[in-house]
């Protein structure tokens, strides 16, 4: 028993010991002047931005509606940046070489690199949803907070899955940059935030339903209007599932690359 | 002054030959589309067509400016960086004129930008845009993209002069969008915001794009003009001033690095 319990503790700190890691080193926007430019300034001028626009054809509860997706949209950013760029920077700081050498669990070297992002996502979301109060003025009255925290904590949850899984993309790569906006607008037209999934049609309204983001931000929308947590399931049921299935994804992707590269003697699979 | 242009000629060259990669514009251009076509279904909803008219001009210039400011504001720091900026002190050429003929070449680039954008509002709205006076709206449209490169220009050394390091565009491309019009009238910011927003050249030359839209007086639209080009020359003294003062560091510190 106590052998079982030294062996929870050295993993759990070897899990803390590579989040902090992965995450001091190799995220990019770690500086007072960067991370403050993404998590704070970004998410308030992102919604100036979209109310001012927005103001020509939204008014009263449409357009607290789209403050509302605007503020859980936040996170995108940051978590997808912070993830993929960490992948990236994982090659061409030649520290992917280190992992591969050593004999660290790869499920919980994979789970400890989002850990720490996660929270950068709900502090945007934080700031937004502040700044979407001040502009245009958001009625909690009759929110259903609870709902609404959790439908951040499983947005923020499956962003991270998904970037983890593009994040894999970017290990074999080695870029980050190039694909990065593609798919983040790409994802911002499917999401709902704006654009209603009922302009689209139906085909596309249902692979939305697979994109991130899209049924957390129907829950968020609802929890804010005070809907019970019963309304609310059903989404985040499928928010939480899309996650799931992004990380199988990543993590399958992840592990195949350690073992290509092994076998192929180096990280550039399209040399050869 | 023959020397000056030959240099600007090789430099326009040079940054042609990095940036002219088929997947980076191609993905360029698909990063563009989604934003252009939410834009323009909110303009739609309005039923405003002088507003569809407007992003259909203005959404490229959103593209435009976070490319510019992201990849000048980098241009020097990646000089030094790369130990190719001893060539430039080396060279009797001006540090301006190297930077004046990359910032030609992003304009160029920003051609394919524009010609999408505009599909694309024409996909979505349906519906062609009315314009009252196309002679000042041309005008307006190249002044409106010398002078947000000329902004990104002053990035260049500044970035280099507080040591910025990556993310450090984030907030300052998001405050070009917000402040510089592209994707509404500024008279549609907050009071404080419209004070501010006048910091930017590019915010005067919209509302130039804006009164073409409509037909607003000609003694406006050049007031417009005036302004924004008043602002603008203070952009690329300043500019000047700071990239003299990174090259003075360098020398008399006898290094590269900062």
């Amino acid at each position: 028993m106590k052998a079982f319990w030294a062996l929870v503790n050295k993993t759990g700190q070897n899990f803390i010991t590579q989040a902090i890691a992965t995450y001091k080193g190799l995220f990019g926007w770690l500086s007072v002047w960067s991370f403050t430019s993404v998590a704070i300034s970004a998410p308030i001028l992102n919604m100036v931005v979209v109310t001012s626009v927005g103001s020509y054809a939204f008014s009263g509860e449409a357009m607290k509606n789209v403050a509302v997706g605007v503020s859980i949209g936040a996170m995108n950013y940051i978590i997808f940046g912070g993830i993929t760029q960490s992948y990236a920077y994982e090659r061409n700081l030649a520290t992917a070489q280190m992992l591969f050498a050593s004999p660290a669990n790869r499920f919980l070297n994979y789970m400890s690199r989002s850990m720490l992002h996660l929270p950068n996502g709900l502090l945007c979301f934080a700031v937004s949803l502040t700044s979407a109060w001040l502009i245009v003025g958001l009625d909690f009255g009759p929110a259903n907070w609870l709902g609404m925290i959790l439908a951040a904590v499983i947005t923020a949850l499956t962003l991270t899955m998904f970037a983890q899984m593009l994040g894999v993309f970017s290990f074999i790569t080695s870029d980050w940059s190039t694909y990065f906006n593609p798919v983040l607008n790409t994802i911002g037209i499917l999401n709902g935030i704006v654009l209603p999934l009922v302009v689209f049609p139906k085909s596309i309204a249902e692979i939305a339903r697979f994109v991130p983001m899209t049924n957390g931000v129907i829950a968020i929308r609802a929890a804010y209007k005070g809907s019970e947590m019963s309304g609310i399931a059903v989404p985040l049921l499928r928010e939480f599932s899309n996650g799931l299935l992004y990380f199988l994804v990543g993590y399958i992707g992840f592990v195949i690359f350690e073992r290509v590269a092994k076998r192929q003697g180096t990280l550039d699979l399209d040399e050869h | 002054m023959k020397s000056t242009i030959r240099a600007m000629y090789a430099s326009f060259y040079n940054q042609m030959k990095v940036r002219l990669s088929l997947i980076r514009i191609t993905l360029g251009l698909i990063a563009a589309i989604p934003n252009t076509a939410i834009w323009t279904w909110i303009a739609v909803q309005s039923g405003n067509r002088d507003l569809v008219t407007y992003i259909m001009f203005g959404s490229p210039l959103v593209a435009i400016w976070a490319t510019a400011a992201f990849v000048l504001g980098w241009a020097l720091g990646n000089e030094i960086d790369n130990q190719t900026y001893p060539f430039i002190l080396l060279s009797r050429t001006s540090m301006l004129s190297v930077m004046m003929g990359r910032m030609l070449a992003e304009m160029v680039l920003a051609i394919p930008y524009g010609l999408l954008a505009s599909s694309v509002v024409l996909v979505v709205s349906r519906q062609f845009p009315e314009i009252a006076n196309y002679w000042t709206l041309i005008p307006s449209l190249i002044l409106v993209v010398l002078e947000l490169v000329v902004v990104s220009l002053i990035l260049a050394p500044l970035v280099v002069l507080v040591q910025g390091r990556g993310g450090f565009f984030n907030a300052i491309i998001s405050l070009g969008i917000a402040l510089g019009g592209f994707v509404y009238p500024i008279s549609r910011l907050p009071q404080a915001l419209q004070v501010a927003a006048r910091f930017l050249p590019m915010s005067w030359v919209m509302d130039s794009v804006w009164y073409s839209i409509r037909g607003g007086a000609l003694n406006k639209i050049l007031l417009s003009w005036g302004m924004s080009v008043l602002v603008a020359g203070c952009y690329l003294y300043i500019s000047y001033a700071f990239m003299k003062f990174v090259e003075k560091r360098v020398r008399i510190n006898g290094s590269i690095g900062i």
